[in-house]
C-alpha cells in the first residue's frame, strides 16, 4: 500500500475572476510522503492548497483523496475527511487559550480520544504544553507556528497542508518546525509542504514540484538541491 | 460617434420613460392621476438618493431626512400668509412672516437638503459599510426627532396643510427630468468617474490620489440638493404632510425601488421607481377593493417587503443587473 | 443635581428592569452578528411574533401560551436563517442589513395582515398580565414582571457564558466569531454553529417578547420596534464586536431611557432621541469598536 496514492490533483485549473491562477496542474501525494510545492510569488501555490481545501472551486479537473473526489464549497467537509491545513500567517485564534486552539482543531477529527491526541502534541511540542492556559496571541511567533501545526495534527489527518510554515521566523525556529515534520511523516502522515526557502526544501522533501506562472514547470529530487543551475533554472522558466 | 450615440441613450431611455408616464397622467382620470404623479416623484426622489448610494456604493437609509426637511421648508415656506399665525403659531417670525411661491420655494428646499448633507456629510463621509448605515440611520432619526417636536420649525406632529398643490403632471414630469438630467451630468463628470472608481476599488482609488472622503461628500451634497428638491415636489403634490410621511416607509419603498431596479445604474434607479411605484399603486388600489375582493391592508409592503428581500438574495444587482441602458446586445 | 434628587428607588427599579430587558436583546442581536456579521434589522419582528402569539393563545394555560410563544419564535428564527441569512452569507453586511430591513418591513405588514382581521388594530394577550400585578419590597413597589426580568437575565447571561465558555460548541462560537474562515479550514461546521447562534438569539427574543407583553399587553404590528432600534443604538455604542460590550451597551441604553423617562417631564424629554443618535453618531466616528471596547478597532467587513 505504500505507494497508494492519497492525495491526487488531476488536471485542476483555478481561476481568480478570469484570470488562471493554476493551468492544468497533475499532483500527486503517496502515503507517508513529504512533497515540496516550490516557485515566485504568484506562482499559484496557495491558491493550489486553497483548491484542495475546498475553499475555492477548480474550473476544470478533479481532486481525488483516497480515490474519492473532493467537493468544492465546504472547507469543513474537507476537514472531516482527513486533510488539515496550516494557513499562511498561521491565524490562531489570538484571545482564547492555548489548549482552546488545539481543541478547536478537533472540531475535524473522525473518532478516537480527543484527549491523547492533544497530549500527542504536547508531546512534539513540549513548549506548547507549557503554556498550555496562556492567550494564544501573547505567544511568539514560532510558538504561534507550532500552535498552528499541532492544531491541525489533533485531528489526526492523513494529509497535512503546509502554507509556508517558515515565514517570517528566525533560523532556529525554521529547524524546529522542519524537524517536526519529520516527526510528523514518521506517524504516516503525508505532508505537502509549500515554501518560499526552495533549496531547503527541495533537500528535505521526498519529490518537489515548482510551479510557475500557475503551470508545472518540473519536478525536483533532493538530488537536484545542489544543483544551482537547475534550481535556477527551476525558477526563471 | 458611436459613443455620442451611447450616452445619449443612456440619458434619453430614462428621459423617454419619465415623459411617458407625465404624457399618460394627462390622459387619465383626476383620481387615478394621483398615481402617475406619485411614480413621477418617486423617480425624483431615488434617482436623488441614487446620486450618492449608486455611484459610491455606500449604503444611506439617511437621504429621506433630507426629503423631508426638503419637504416641510417648502410646505412651510408656501403657506399662505393669512393663513399661517392661525395653523403654525410657534414659528420663528422670518418663516411665520414670509410666504413665496412655489417655484422659489423649490430652490429653498432644495438649498436646505443640500446644507443639511453637507453639514452631516462632514463626518459622516469618513465611515463605509456597517457603520455607514448605521450612522445614516441615525440622521434619519435625528432630523425626523427634530421636525416632529420642534415646533418653530414645522407643524411638530400635527399635519401640516393648506401647501398649494401645484405639482401637477407638468412639473412633476419636469422635475422628474431635472433631476435625473442633473444626476447623468454628474456621473459623467470628472467628480462622478472618480467617485465610480473609488466604487470599484477604494484602495487603487486612494493610490492614485483620489480624496475618497470629499469625493463621497460631494456625492452625498448633491444627492442632499436633489433630495430636498425631490421632497418639495413631493408636498407640492400632497397639499398636506406629516413628519410619519417622509420617515421609515418612505426610507424602505425608496431603498426598495433603488435595489429592485439595480444600485449602479441611472436607467436603475428610474426603471426601479417606476415598476415599484406601479406595483405599489396596483396593490394599493387592491387594498382599497378596485378589483374585487378587498386584499387585506398591508398586502401592498408585504409584497414589496418580499420582493425587496427576493432581489437582494436572488439577483443583488437588480432588474436592469446595474447597467445602463445600451441598444447594443449585451454579451451573454 | 435636581435630575438625581427626583430620581426614588421606584424609578431605579424600574430602570434596571428595562435594562434587563435591553440587555437580552443585545445579546440576541450580538450572537448572531458575531457569527455571520449580521446586524439584524429584523430582530424585533421575532420578539412581535412572540408577543402575537401569546395574545392569541390568551384563553390557554399560561404555561402553554408561553411554550406556543418560544416555538414560534424559535422556528421563524431558524426559518430566517434558512431563508434569509444563508443565501446572503457572502454578501457584504451593508446589503445584509437593508435585506434584513425589508424583512423587518415584510414581517410587520403580515403582522398587520393578520390583527386587522378583525377590523380592529392591537390584540390583547391577557393570559400573561397577572405578571404585572406589583408586590412590596421594603416600601418599594415592584412589579413581579421587573422580578421576572432581571432573573432571567441574570440567569440567562450566566448560562450562555457557561455554554460559550465549557462546551465544545461554545468554544466553535467564539472561534467563528473572530475568524469564520479558518475555523471552517479546522472542520467547525458552519450551518450547525449558525443555527446554533440563531437558536439561542430567538430562545432570547422569546424570553423577551413574554416579558415586554407583560408589561405592554396590547400586541400591535410595530411591537417592540422602538425598542430594537434604541438596543441597536445601545449595541453599537457598547461594541457590536464583542458580545459582552454589546450586553453592557444594551443595559446602559435600558437603563438610562429608564431612569430619564422616570425622573424628567415628558416636556423635557422630547429630543431625547436627537441626543441619543447623535452619541451613535459620534461614537461610530471617534469609537468604531464601541465605548466599552479596547483599542480603535473599525466596524469593518472582514472577509
Amino acid at each position: 500500500m505504500s505507494d497508494a496514492r492519497i492525495l491526487e490533483l488531476d488536471g485542476v485549473e483555478v481561476r481568480h475572476g478570469s484570470v488562471a491562477a493554476v493551468r492544468d496542474l497533475d499532483l500527486h501525494l503517496l502515503e507517508g510522503e513529504i512533497v515540496g510545492l516550490i516557485g515566485p510569488n504568484g506562482a499559484g501555490k496557495s491558491t493550489t492548497l486553497h483548491a484542495i481545501m475546498g475553499v475555492l472551486a477548480p474550473r476544470a479537473g478533479e481532486i481525488r483523496l483516497k480515490g474519492r473526489p473532493l467537493r468544492a464549497g465546504r472547507p469543513e467537509d474537507v476537514a472531516r475527511a482527513g486533510i488539515a491545513l496550516v494557513p499562511e500567517g498561521r491565524r490562531i485564534f489570538g484571545d482564547l487559550s492555548v489548549e482552546e486552539n488545539l481543541r478547536l482543531g478537533l472540531a475535524a477529527r473522525r473518532g478516537g480520544d480527543g484527549g491523547s491526541a492533544l497530549d500527542a502534541v504536547y508531546e512534539l511540542f513540549p513548549i506548547l504544553a507549557a503554556s498550555r492556559g496562556r492567550q494564544a496571541g501573547a505567544l511568539s511567533g514560532g510558538q504561534q507556528q507550532q500552535l498552528a501545526i499541532g492544531r491541525a495534527l489533533v485531528a489526526s489527518p492523513d494529509v497535512l497542508l503546509l502554507d509556508e510554515p517558515s515565514l517570517g521566523l528566525a533560523p532556529t525556529v525554521v529547524d524546529v518546525v522542519f524537524a517536526a515534520l519529520a516527526a510528523i511523516r514518521e506517524r504516516g502522515v503525508s505532508v505537502l509542504l509549500v515554501e518560499q526557502r526552495a533549496q531547503r526544501t527541495v533537500a528535505f522533501a521526498d519529490r518537489t514540484y515548482v510551479l510557475g506562472n500557475g503551470e508545472l514547470r518540473m519536478i525536483l529530487t533532493p538530488a537536484d538541491a545542489d544543483d544551482t543551475e537547475r534550481m535556477i533554472a527551476a525558477y526563471l522558466s | 460617434m458611436t459613443r455620442r450615440l451611447g450616452s445619449t441613450v443612456q440619458l434619453l431611455g430614462p428621459a423617454a420613460a419619465i415623459a411617458a408616464v407625465g404624457f399618460v397622467a394627462t390622459l387619465v382620470s383626476r383620481a387615478n392621476e394621483i398615481y402617475f404623479l406619485n411614480a413621477l416623484v418617486s423617480v425624483a426622489i431615488v434617482v436623488a438618493i441614487y446620486v450618492f448610494v449608486g455611484n459610491s456604493g455606500v449604503l444611506s437609509f439617511g437621504q429621506i431626512s433630507f426629503v423631508a426637511v426638503g419637504a416641510f421648508a417648502a410646505g412651510v415656506l408656501t403657506v399662505p400668509l393669512e393663513s399661517k399665525v392661525g395653523v403654525l403659531p410657534d414659528l420663528f417670525p422670518f418663516l411665520r412672516d414670509h410666504t413665496v411661491g412655489s417655484a422659489t420655494s423649490l430652490a429653498l428646499a432644495a438649498a436646505v437638503g443640500g446644507v443639511l448633507a453637507l453639514v452631516v456629510g462632514l463626518p459622516l463621509m469618513r465611515l463605509s459599510g456597517l457603520a455607514a448605515g448605521i450612522a445614516t440611520f441615525a440622521v434619519l432619526e435625528i432630523v425626523h426627532n427634530l421636525l416632529r417636536e420642534w415646533t418653530k420649525i414645522g407643524p411638530g406632529a400635527t399635519t401640516l396643510s393648506l401647501v398649494p398643490e401645484t405639482t401637477g403632471a407638468l412639473q412633476a414630469t419636469l422635475g422628474a427630468l431635472l433631476v435625473v438630467v442633473v444626476a447623468f451630468a454628474y456621473q459623467r463628470s470628472r467628480l462622478g468617474r472618480l467617485l465610480r472608481a473609488t466604487r470599484e476599488d477604494p484602495a487603487a482609488a486612494q493610490a492614485v490620489g483620489v480624496g475618497i472622503h470629499a469625493q463621497r461628500l460631494w456625492a452625498f451634497t448633491l444627492s442632499g440638493v436633489l433630495c430636498g428638491f425631490a421632497g418639495g415636489l413631493y408636498v407640492h403634490m400632497l397639499g398636506s404632510i406629516t413628519t410619519e410621511q417622509v420617515y421609515l416607509e418612505l426610507t424602505f419603498i425608496t431603498l426598495a425601488m433603488l435595489v429592485v431596479g439595480g444600485l449602479t445604474s441611472l436607467w436603475g434607479a428610474v426603471l426601479g421607481a417606476l415598476a415599484v411605484s406601479g406595483l405599489d399603486s396596483v396593490l394599493g388600489k387592491a387594498e382599497e377593493g378596485s378589483f374585487g375582493p378587498d386584499l387585506p391592508t398591508g398586502s401592498r409592503l408585504v409584497v414589496v417587503g418580499a420582493l425587496m428581500a427576493l432581489v437582494l438574495i436572488l439577483r443583488p444587482s437588480g432588474l436592469t443587473g446595474g447597467r445602463e441602458l445600451s441598444l447594443r446586445r449585451r454579451p451573454a | 443635581m435636581n435630575v438625581l434628587a427626583v430620581v426614588d428607588a421606584q424609578t431605579l427599579v424600574d430602570a434596571v428592569g428595562l435594562g434587563a430587558v435591553y440587555a437580552l436583546m443585545a445579546v440576541g442581536i450580538g450572537l448572531v452578528f458575531g457569527v455571520l456579521r449580521l446586524v439584524n434589522f429584523a430582530y424585533g419582528q421575532l420578539v412581535m411574533a412572540g408577543a402575537y402569539t401569546l395574545a392569541f393563545t390568551s384563553t390557554w394555560p399560561v404555561a402553554g401560551s408561553i411554550a406556543a410563544c418560544f416555538a414560534v419564535v424559535i422556528a421563524l428564527s431558524l426559518l430566517m436563517e434558512r431563508a434569509v441569512f444563508r443565501p446572503l452569507r457572502t454578501s457584504s453586511p451593508a446589503v445584509m442589513l437593508v435585506t434584513t430591513f425589508a424583512v423587518a418591513f415584510l414581517l410587520q405588514s403580515v403582522a398587520l395582515i393578520v390583527d386587522v382581521r378583525d377590523d380592529t388594530i392591537g390584540e390583547p394577550a391577557s393570559s400573561v398580565a397577572p405578571l404585572n400585578q406589583a408586590i412590596s419590597l421594603a416600601g418599594v413597589d415592584v412589579r413581579k414582571v421587573t422580578l421576572v426580568a432581571v432573573g432571567v437575565a441574570i440567569v440567562a447571561l450566566g448560562l450562555l457564558a457557561l455554554l460559550l465558555g465549557r462546551t465544545t460548541i461554545g468554544l466553535q462560537m467564539r472561534a467563528a466569531a473572530a475568524d469564520f474562515r479558518t475555523a471552517r479550514l479546522l472542520g467547525v461546521r458552519a450551518d450547525r454553529v449558525i443555527a446554533f447562534a440563531v437558536v439561542l438569539s430567538g430562545i432570547l427574543a422569546a424570553a423577551v417578547a413574554v416579558i415586554l407583553t407583560v408589561q405592554n399587553p396590547l400586541v400591535s404590528p410595530d411591537f417592540a420596534l422602538k425598542d430594537t432600534i434604541v438596543v441597536l443604538v445601545g449595541v453599537v455604542v457598547g461594541g457590536i464586536d464583542r458580545l459582552w460590550t454589546a450586553t453592557l451597551g444594551g443595559f446602559a441604553i435600558g437603563f438610562a431611557t429608564g431612569v430619564i423617562n422616570g425622573a424628567l417631564p415628558t416636556e423635557q424629554t422630547v429630543f431625547l432621541p436627537s441626543a441619543v443618535f447623535a452619541l451613535v453618531i459620534l461614537v461610530l466616528i471617534l469609537r468604531p469598536a464601541g465605548l466599552f471596547a479596547r483599542g480603535r478597532g473599525a466596524l469593518v467587513e472582514r472577509v
